[in-house]
């Protein structure tokens, strides 16, 4: 096990705050990331946080518990027309890889770029 | 054929006289420079303060102690700040934070679920796993 520590540094602050604006300057959605404790089942509980965004519908949520080794992705309607739970599904199991490793702030910054790009597909128009 | 012969001799006994000449004066130049030199040392004049002999426990406060407890203050006025605000979180930790929410409501968590905005946030999407 390793040694207990506090929150984020200014810098890791950056790195994960740098991240969403990238993605929310290229998918045009709305990204938030939260860390901290998500209560069972934790599913319900990142919905319901999703919920209290400004504009759930177009707003993606990546949530963490790092105690209880938990990640969440909520995406609201409107951005579930660009990316599909699949894709969804891609970037958890990033999350996790990343996780695992113990590279909290990498894992984050990838999978809110991987899920912006994956947001930016274009949409098909004609069929 | 004798006159050609004894020129290049009298003319190599001039310039080795010139040479003794130029390398004489640069040493005489240099012993006066010297000499001069020597001759600045004057006494104290009458009219200044006699200078105290400093003792060794005061060169050694001065030159060693203040400077040493000087650096000690500064390091731990700087380093005081990030002591008191606590190790920040480094990759393989555990997390021992409180909860944080980029991008999130200003109320943060602490205003809690409310149902009727989970039914207005429509048909959400996504994924979860555990690692």
């Amino acid at each position: 096990m390793g040694s207990m520590s506090d929150g984020f540094s200014g810098a890791q602050r950056t790195v994960i705050d740098r991240a969403i604006r990238a993605a929310e300057t290229r998918s045009r959605f709305e990204f938030s990331v939260y860390v901290g404790e998500l209560a069972q089942p934790s599913r319900d509980t990142a919905r319901a946080l999703h919920a209290r965004l400004a504009a759930p519908t177009r707003s993606v949520l990546v949530a963490v518990d790092p105690r209880q080794r938990e990640l969440q992705i909520v995406t609201g309607a409107d951005v579930r027309r660009t990316l599909d739970d699949k894709s969804v599904g891609l970037v958890a199991t990033s999350m996790h890889a990343d996780f695992a490793a113990g590279d909290l702030v990498g894992g984050l910054s990838r999978a809110v770029t991987m899920l912006a790009e994956y947001a930016d597909a274009p949409e098909v128009m004609y069929r | 054929m004798s006159h050609t012969s004894s020129r290049p001799a009298r003319t190599d006994l001039r310039r080795g006289l010139a040479r003794g000449l130029v390398r004489g004066g640069a040493a005489g130049s240099l012993l006066a420079l010297i000499g001069l030199s020597a001759g600045a040392y004057a006494d104290e004049p009458v009219g200044w303060e006699s200078v105290q002999s400093v003792s060794g426990l005061q060169f050694f406060l001065v030159l060693l102690l203040i400077p040493l407890g000087l650096a000690i203050v500064i390091s731990l006025v700087v380093a005081l700040p990030s002591v008191i605000r606590g190790s920040s979180y480094e990759n393989g930790e555990i997390w021992a934070g409180d909860d944080e929410w980029f991008g999130g409501p200003k109320d943060g968590v602490e205003k809690g679920t409310d149902p009727a905005r989970l039914e207005s946030a429509g048909e959400q999407g996504g994924a979860g796993a555990r690692y």
